[in-house]
């Protein structure tokens, strides 16, 4: 592969010249109502080629490697027709030219197992869901995983093989009563190995019984609470409120907000440390190379409550005078890379939860996260649940709880910070530019937030 | 790919369908020309049956014919249950329905450049500091699909995607908005596209008070999506069969306001959501699924059909029903008069996260990323740190003031399905909460 991709970048006639070429292997097993419902199996097999000329890009995908040579030369095309109209420079950012073939120290690598014994694992989870209560109608559990051999080259000379794992899962009752329906879960997942599905026993058990409790929790009343956020909540904050705002492909050619993401200006507190890596293995966002072959780093975004950094392409980072990060990431080959989060991380604070909760008359205490967005400064973000805080103590559930926020407030509003970090690895991830679900993930603490506005009923 | 089904078990019933496409595109991004796409793409996607178990393997790779054959055979194993009797479907007249426009096949990069070009200088012509970001697309998509019962068919239709949004930072305000549209065809009205950008933006650009309550708010078509994402949810008949949708015990019940009436049609001419038949070789229909607030029709698949022993509705899309092109049947008041007749209220035209949360419940919150305050009937300005929050059954039961005569076409680019068609919708006693 290595020289056949040699061979095509050979002919590039272009300032820049790359070609990803994957073969992927996704398996997906959900399970509905009663019992499993579907297994799906799939080969993504296929390349890309990415050419840039004075600073216009042009792109090509495909799915036969016979098309190889002809799509290098339609992505140059494409890139010399762009970058004369265009008329600018072809700047990226230089990064080592690197030779490297690579796999992660894999714990069980998931193409080793089974699928019967897949089958097997999630039948016995299923069955837990369904013995858990009458009120437990249904369950539904979804499971993915994608091994993937991915070979990269450039025209700088460049090649680098990965090969990768993702998985991520959810398993989750479902109760109903009437016309009112709750689902509660537990997700597994990693970048290591299927191991990580084991265990989830317990856990899933006492999420099968606060389903039931939820049925006849009330929706939480709208309003703007103090919010304390388990490490799940925190984390999805941290991706959707403040980490896509610290991609740099934003604020690249946008002076306005170049300004009004200045290093070095103040966005939290003291307590808030912010920073995105490729590093964590356990996690989904592990990666060792981005799609541009750029050796990943940790990116320091907001240190000690100032903006320290951003996440890059090779392209934003030359155009910003800063350093490639390693950001710049494909959901796969149809598409070209675009700048990414991998693992976003909160560092660990001092304080405990009681402290957290001590103190506050009327708050919320949510859990659990079910999806976000964001938009420049505006985010939410769905939780599984809430308790309500009174008096400084945990009261009764609620459901339905949604928050929102703008995070140059909700930023300064972040007064404690956990020292328990704990990891996210559902399933799904980040759909930006509509690639996803990309693998994402990051270790967070709880957080305190205050003035969080909650909509709900009236 | 005729070997493939010579070489099944004995036995095993099969269908294969390949789906090829052909992609050219433009992209314009802070107010330049950014670069271009192509991409050529083919999809072979089996399912097998075998000994009364279903299963799904797709594979890109050229040759892969084996290769996909044992991994469908081998996911038979633990595959879905299907009832006695199943059977694809057999040989079948397919109904012609105009999908392909010539133009549209031969439209060059240098068109939609020009395309790009032309909305991206409109919107800077109207003011220079906004970030403008502009794109043009064909799709040229050929879809075939034969099973071991006899089916075999294809079509090909043509796809024109177009769009332009704008986003104006000002210090820590950002303002952002945009529209996109598809088309069999590509003689987009790209006047009226610029123009309802620039109306918008032009509205949102003073920024208004709103206190937190309830009041009168008009859906914009794009925000009417989530709102009817909890009926589309509770009338698949995958939610029916797996016993999750609370309507299970109540179809044909008065549950909703008389205006509302809801249609899933795959069959319109000239509108890329269509298709001769669905992802099963079933022919695409009109589905009447809400008709004047009684919900009459599920969203049914071979197998969803065929467990509740009902007839198939032509919304096969392999993983379970769903939607072709869902029109919401129109009102007759147009929105002008709507929002005059709105003493205190909102318009709605973007929001974050509306689509979280848990469709079979009815309860549809967003955070209001573009929302306008109306004040006696007149637009004043945009309201920021909002959320909206309804319940969809109790909202389209009882606070449906008006629905327009305007309507907009959503979505359905790609291969097909997922489109909708949708007015503006006012409804009454929506939640607003802020921390004004």
């Amino acid at each position: 592969m290595r020289e056949m991709l040699r061979d095509a970048l050979a002919g590039a006639g272009a300032d820049y010249c790359e070609i990803r070429f994957e073969e992927s292997h996704p398996l997906s097993i959900d399970y509905q109502g009663r019992g499993l419902d579907q297994v799906a199996r799939e080969v993504l097999y296929g390349g890309a080629v990415r050419a840039m000329f004075r600073g216009a890009w042009g792109f090509a995908s495909f799915n036969d490697p016979a098309e190889l040579r002809a799509m290098v030369v339609s992505a140059c095309d494409q890139a010399r027709h762009a970058g004369n109209r265009l008329g600018g420079d072809s700047k990226l950012a230089p990064v080592p030219v690197v030779e490297d073939e690579c796999a992660p120290p894999f714990t069980l690598h998931p193409r080793s197992v089974p699928l019967e014994d897949k089958i097997k694992l999630l039948d016995h989870y299923n069955a837990i869901i369904l013995a858990s209560s009458p009120a437990v109608t249904a369950c539904r559990i979804r499971y993915v995983e994608r091994s993937t051999v991915l070979h990269f080259a450039n025209s700088e000379g460049t090649y680098i093989r990965q090969d990768k794992v993702d998985i991520g899962s959810s398993l989750a009752a479902v109760a109903r009563e009437g016309m009112t329906t709750v689902s509660k879960g537990v997700v597994r997942g990693g970048a290591r190995g299927f191991d990580c599905m084991y265990g989830a026993e317990k856990e899933l058990a006492e999420a099968c019984g606060l389903a039931v409790r939820l049925l006849s929790a009330p929706q939480v009343k709208a309003g703007v609470y103090p919010v304390v956020c388990d490490p799940a909540v925190a984390g999805l904050f941290v991706h959707e409120a403040f980490g896509h705002l610290s991609e740099a492909d934003n604020a690249f050619k946008n002076p306005a907000l170049r300004k009004t993401m200045a290093l070095g200006r103040r966005l939290g507190r003291d307590i808030l440390t912010i920073y995105d890596s490729g590093d964590e293995i356990e996690h989904r966002g592990y990666l060792r190379y981005d799609d541009e072959g750029v050796r990943t780093r940790r990116a320091d975004l907001i240190r000690n409550g100032i903006l320290v950094g951003r996440l890059h392409s090779r392209e934003t980072a030359a155009l910003m005078g800063e350093g490639p990060t390693g950001s710049a990431r494909a959901i796969d080959y149809t598409h070209p890379p675009i700048v990414r989060m991998r693992n976003t991380s909160i560092e660990a604070g001092q304080s405990t939860l009681d402290e957290m909760v001590k103190g506050i008359e009327l708050g919320l205490y949510v859990v659990g996260s079910g999806g976000g967005q964001t938009g420049g400064e505006m985010f939410t973000f769905q939780v599984g649940h809430g308790v309500m805080i009174r008096n400084g103590e945990f009261a009764e559930l609620v459901k339905d709880v949604k928050l929102m926020g703008n995070v140059f407030s909700t930023l300064e509003n972040i007064d404690l910070i956990g020292a328990d970090v704990e990891g996210r690895n559902g399933p799904g991830g980040c759909g930006k530019g509509n690639q996803g679900p990309l693998p994402t993930g990051g270790l967070c603490p709880p957080i305190r937030i205050q003035n969080v506005i909650v909509g709900g009923a009236k | 790919m005729a070997d493939l089904f010579e070489s099944l078990p004995t036995g095993v019933q099969a269908e294969l369908r390949v789906s090829k496409v052909h992609t050219a595109g433009v992209r314009f991004a802070n107010s330049e020309f950014e670069g271009t796409r192509e991409t050529l793409h083919e999809v072979s996607a089996l399912r097998v049956v075998k000994d009364g178990r279903m299963s799904l393997a797709a594979s890109t790779k050229p040759g892969s014919d084996r290769e996909l054959l044992d991994a469908a055979l081998e996911a038979a194993k633990y595959g879905t249950p299907v009832p006695e009797g199943f059977s694809f479907p057999g040989p079948a007249g397919i109904p012609q329905i105009s999908l392909v426009s010539e133009e549209t096949r031969a439209a060059g990069l240098a068109q939609m450049i020009a395309v790009g070009e032309d909305l991206t200088s409109a919107m800077l012509a109207h003011d220079r500091r906004l970030r403008v970001m502009a794109a043009a697309e064909r799709d040229e998509i050929e879809v075939s699909l034969r099973n071991t019962a006899g089916f075999s068919g294809s079509y090909a239709k043509t796809v024109w995607s177009s769009g332009v949004g704008c986003q104006l930072v000002q210090g820590e305000d950002f303002l952002f908005f945009g529209e996109s549209r598809t088309r069999v065809d590509p003689h987009e009205d790209y006047d009226g596209l610029k123009r309802e950008v620039i109306q918008v933006f032009d509205w949102a650009r003073e920024t208004a008070p709103f206190a937190a309550g309830a009041y009168p708010v008009i859906f914009a078509p794009s925000e009417v999506s989530y709102l009817m994402a909890p009926f589309l949810a509770c009338l698949n008949g995958k939610a029916f069969a797996r016993g999750v949708s609370p309507l299970r015990e109540r179809m044909g019940q008065q549950l909703l306001d008389p205006r509302i009436t809801l249609v899933d049609d795959g069959t319109l001419a000239d509108v890329p959501a269509s298709a001769p038949f669905d992802r099963e070789g079933v022919p695409t229909r009109r589905n009447v699924l809400v008709e004047a607030g009684v919900p009459r029709t599920l969203l049914l698949d071979l197998q969803t059909a065929a467990e509740l022993k009902l007839e198939p509705t032509g919304n096969g899309r392999g993983s379970g029903p769903g939607p072709n092109h869902v029109l919401l049947q129109p009102g007759d008041t147009a929105l002008d008069d709507m929002i005059r007749g709105i003493e205190l209220g909102l318009i709605i035209y973007g929001s974050m996260g509306a689509w979280a949360g848990n469709p079979y419940g009815g309860n549809v919150s967003g955070t209001i990323s573009l929302g306008l305050r109306i004040e006696k009937g007149r637009i004043a300005g945009r309201v920021k740190n909002c959320m909206f929050s309804v319940n969809a059954f109790e909202h389209f039961r009882d606070r449906v003031l008006a629905l327009s005569r305007e309507t907009k076409q959503l979505g359905g680019g790609g291969v097909g399905g997922g489109a909708a068609t949708y007015p503006y919708v006012l409804l009454d006693g929506v939640v607003v909460s802020t921390n004004a």
